[in-house]
């Protein structure tokens, strides 16, 4: 497990992460998400062990990541821009991680490069842009390590590649306890494989958790009311109302509580019309952090 | 031992690059190969100390050495990927260290034991020198390769960009030469009126300087080969290169553990280093340009740190916010400027001790000098004459205690640049071995007085050092006035030996006011051949027993055009009057009645050896042709004409 405690970071007068507190537990996948400069990437690297804290401490497993080479084993840190050696081809890059990770397996590289078309023996710099991340990412992958740290995870990719990723993620998280720290700007990037996500503004953390989960105290409704009446008022008495617009004779709301009750009680206003419709991660994010008073259209921009 | 299989790894790692292996195996591949054949060529060639070259190998190997292990510290995308491996910081920094010296030391160890072997085989001499040789060769140029590469390693580490990391390495390699030469010299000289030189600054300056220090360390100035082969630095010399490599190596091991990623991209990696840099660059520059503008100092000072700060970055409300900086920098300006001034009294009043005193060396302007060296002696600068004649007129008898007297009463405070007549450059040596430079203005009538110095025996045998020479009677006596060129004087042994009796009786005798207005008529060679020595004797026409003995055993003119002379040149230089164009007249004599117009006024140039007391004139370049009598040869003679009474 991954426990962040207090954790502050400053960069001269910048208050580059501020008092950020939350847990990532152990075997799923966290998204942190945030506009640039929101303090991600610099959590990302403390988390590595790469920068120190000023203040506050994280723990992976209990023990602090820098400077200590037997935790940071663990982890594989992967940032948006890459690094590999000059001329070097994705067969030595292969064997230069096997030298820190010992789990490092050079057939389940060979085999998902061969899957992807990546040829091991080229120089990684005659790759193309999502081609590099590919190489990347099946090196994170295959690394054995029990956390990865992953910036801008999908960056670069295609639909189809970024699909394929998602899979090859998933499927190591089912095999053995993977934990995996993504960032990324979109939340839609990660809202079919992150379980638990965190929101980062100005170097805070806005929420954190299990978002997966909250979804079954909401429900999101379309309806139709006779005569184009503005029903906001009458359902914030009658229910906890997250989201609530008009357009023309449709209304759409989310409403947080029993989902049975709310469909009681708005059947009592009597509409014209009343479906219920599928909710993304997304508007239930966004609905929770509007009720806790973020405008966070303004946050994920 | 988890650490150590760390290391060794990252050794291996470290050499990835390639760069540094490349360097150091190609450069001393190239090196010796040179050398082979410099050695195969040439007996007195130097392979090891006493070679530029090597040390030029070693000291551009250890800046390239440098850069090629460290300029990842200057790469926040590699270093980012370094940190984030399991393996400690100092684990990467460490590896690369030891890897950058392993592969420059054993390339060098190679290439002096290969020459040292190949040199042996080639010269017997050698041999008996060959190990202690090569030993200290391999020692002093890994301390080369040592200084130059950790100023390197601290230039990286203290940078947090190129650009302010050959800042770092700039000011390592000259700021200590800025400050000896251009702050300190300087300031002496613009404030001590007496300055002529600080012999402790040349040596600040040498140890302070890492070029100048390896330069000496290495042995590079020894011009003779048993010199360099029994070679051993001074220890002063040796100290200041281990200090040299030890400061940089704690610099080193505290910048290494306290520079922080997120640093890097900045100008500086520490917030200390910037403030050093911003204060140095302040200071040294406002104290530089201080000089040039008398009392500015401060003014250079203000401006130079707001330029800094808005060079680093620093706008608007920010301008100012290092006022204590600023503060401290104006002080260091006025506490500089300030204690010269105080200390020029003392060092203007400074006069020992007869008792004290191990010897005065004494150098007057215009006596015993060239009319060129006399115009090129300026007051208070070094000088060729003025270094020859303090090194031969080191008076520690009669003549030092007749020269104290005579400075004791010069009056230096009350000197307008108008009432000085000439000056006198004076090196007090103590008897704790410390000397004491100082130049004095000299009026006219100061000089006069000068003759009590003059006069003593010390320092005519200092001047004339004929006067010490005994059992000439096997040398060679040659006569030169211009025309005739090592004339032979057909003398026997006994009239050698009565010619140096009446010599010495004159030269002993004559007053210094006799020089007025006098020339030589020419010079009398002594050389020993069984000591290989040569003396120049001059002959002045008012050494009259000396003169005349010349005459009845030779044949001595009394003027230049007593030869038979074909042609006399006289291009004249001098600028044409008002209204007029050009300024140069050539003119050429050839008859009889031309020439006649020029008896006793031409004096040969070498004869130009007394210009305050026997002033020539120079301007007009003239050339005499004369017919040599014995070979009937013609002859050009460079000549300068008398000055008019």
């Amino acid at each position: 497990m991954i426990e962040i405690k207090n954790v502050t970071k400053n960069f001269e007068n910048v208050c580059a992460v501020n008092q950020v507190s939350f847990e990532i537990p152990e075997g799923s996948m966290f998204g942190l998400l945030g506009t640039n400069g929101a303090g991600k990437s610099t959590l990302l690297r403390m988390m590595a062990g790469i920068l120190p804290c000023d203040a506050g401490s994280i723990l992976l497993d209990g023990e602090e990541t820098y400077e200590n080479p037997g935790c940071k084993a663990s982890v594989f840190y992967l940032p948006d821009v890459p690094y590999y050696f000059p001329n070097v081809s994705l067969e030595e890059m292969v064997r230069f991680y096997k030298r820190h990770y010992p789990a490092m397996e050079r057939e389940s590289v060979s085999y998902m490069a061969e899957q992807l078309n990546l040829d091991m023996r080229l120089p990684l710099r005659t790759f193309s842009k999502g081609m590099k991340r590919q190489a990347f990412l099946i090196l994170a992958l295959c690394a054995g390590t029990k956390y990865l740290m992953c910036d801008e995870v999908f960056d670069g990719l295609d639909p189809v590649m970024t699909e394929a990723m998602k899979h090859l993620f998933k499927k190591e998280m089912e095999e053995r306890e993977f934990t995996v720290v993504a960032a990324a700007h979109k939340l839609r990037d990660l809202e079919d494989i992150c379980r638990h996500i965190g929101i980062m503004h100005k170097g805070g953390i806005l929420r954190a958790g299990d978002l997966k989960g909250r979804l079954g105290d909401a429900v999101k409704l379309q309806c139709v009311f006779s005569g184009e009446k503005d029903m906001r008022r009458e359902l914030e008495k009658e229910m906890r109302l997250l989201h609530y617009e008009q357009d023309g004779y449709f209304t759409t709301l989310i409403a947080a509580g029993d989902k049975e009750e709310i469909l009681k009680e708005v059947k009592k206003k009597a509409p014209v019309f009343m479906g219920e419709i599928p909710m993304s991660l997304e508007e239930i994010f966004m609905a929770e952090m509007e009720e806790a008073g973020y405008d966070i259209r303004e946050v994920l921009k | 031992m988890t650490s150590v299989r760390y290391l060794s790894n990252w050794i291996r790692e470290a050499g990835r690059g390639h760069v540094t292996a490349v360097l150091s195996w190609g450069g001393f591949f190239i090196y010796t190969a040179v050398s082979l054949l410099g050695i195969r060529a040439d007996s007195d060639y130097f392979f090891g100390i006493g070679n530029e070259s090597l040390l030029n190998l070693c000291v551009g190997l250890g800046i390239l050495a440098a850069a090629a292990e460290f300029w990842y510290l200057e790469q926040p995308v590699k270093l980012d990927f370094y940190y984030s491996l399991p393996v400690k910081r100092g684990t990467v920094f460490w590896s690369r260290y030891v890897h950058g010296i392993l592969h420059a030391v054993s390339a060098l160890v190679i290439s002096v034991t290969v020459l040292g072997i190949y040199a042996c085989r080639m010269d017997g001499d050698f041999l008996a020198y060959a190990g202690f040789y090569m030993v200290r060769s391999i020692l002093i140029f890994t301390a080369a390769f040592l200084v130059f590469y950790h100023i390197g390693i601290v230039s990286f580490l203290a940078g947090g960009r190129f650009v302010t990391v050959l800042l770092f390495f700039l000011l390592f390699v000259f700021l200590g030469r800025s400050v000896t030469r251009r702050i300190i010299g300087t300031y002496a000289e613009h404030f001590f009126k007496t300055f002529y030189r600080i012999p402790a600054l040349d040596c600040l300056e040498e140890m302070l300087t890492p070029r100048f220090l390896l330069r000496k360390l290495s042995g590079c100035s020894l011009p003779d080969k048993r010199d360099v082969l029994e070679y051993v630095p001074d220890p002063g010399t040796v100290l200041a290169a281990a200090l040299w490599i030890i400061v940089p190596v704690l610099l080193i091991l505290f910048l290494e553990r306290k520079r922080r990623v997120e640093n890097v991209g900045k100008l500086f990696a520490f917030s200390g280093a910037e403030r050093s840099v911003l204060f140095l660059l302040s200071v040294v520059p406002a104290l530089c340009l201080g000089s040039l503008f008398a009392g500015s100092g401060v003014v250079f000072a203000v401006l130079l740190h707001i330029l800094i700060e808005l060079f680093t970055g620093s706008r608007g409300k920010a301008l100012f916010k290092r006022k204590w900086q600023l503060l401290s920098e104006v002080l260091a300006v006025l506490f500089v400027t300030g204690g010269y001034a105080a200390g020029a009294g003392v060092f203007d009043g400074f006069f020992p001790e007869r008792e004290e005193l191990l010897s005065v060396r004494i150098c007057v302007s215009g006596v015993d000098m060239s009319q060129k060296e006399w115009e090129e002696n300026t007051f208070g600068k070094e000088s060729c004459a003025a270094e020859r004649q303090l090194e031969q007129y080191k008076l520690t008898g009669d003549g030092m205690g007749e020269a104290l007297s005579w400075l004791e009463g010069l009056e230096c405070d009350a000197r307008t640049e108008e009432e000085r007549y000439t000056f006198v450059t004076v090196c007090y040596e103590g008897k704790d071995e410390k000397e004491h430079y100082r130049v004095y203005p000299v009026t006219e009538e100061e000089f006069m007085a000068f003759s009590g110095v003059f006069e003593t025996r010390e320092y005519k045998e200092k001047a004339y050092p004929a006067l010490l020479w005994e059992d000439v009677g096997d040398n060679s006596f040659t006569w030169e006035d211009g025309v005739r060129k090592h004339q032979v004087l057909g003398l026997t042994k006994e009239e050698k030996e009565a010619f140096l009796t009446l010599y010495k009786e004159e030269v002993y005798a004559f007053r210094m006011e006799e020089l007025r207005g006098e020339v030589p008529a020419g010079i009398v060679e002594m050389r020993s051949d069984k000591w290989g020595e040569t003396q120049e004797l001059l002959i002045y026409p008012f050494f009259e027993k000396t003169y005349k003995f010349l005459r009845e055993h030779g044949d001595i003119k009394e003027d230049l055009m007593d030869y038979p002379v074909r042609s006399l040149k006289v291009m004249d230089v001098r600028p044409a009057g008002e209204g007029m164009t050009g300024g140069v007249t050539m003119e050429h004599y050839e008859t009889e009645e031309e020439l006649r117009e020029w008896r006793g006024r031409l004096v040969w140039q070498e004869l130009d050896v007394q210009p305050l007391l026997s002033p020539l004139d120079f301007g007009a370049e003239i050339e005499l042709e004369a017919e040599e009598p014995e070979s009937g040869a013609a002859v050009t003679v460079k000549c300068c004409e008398k000055v008019k009474k």
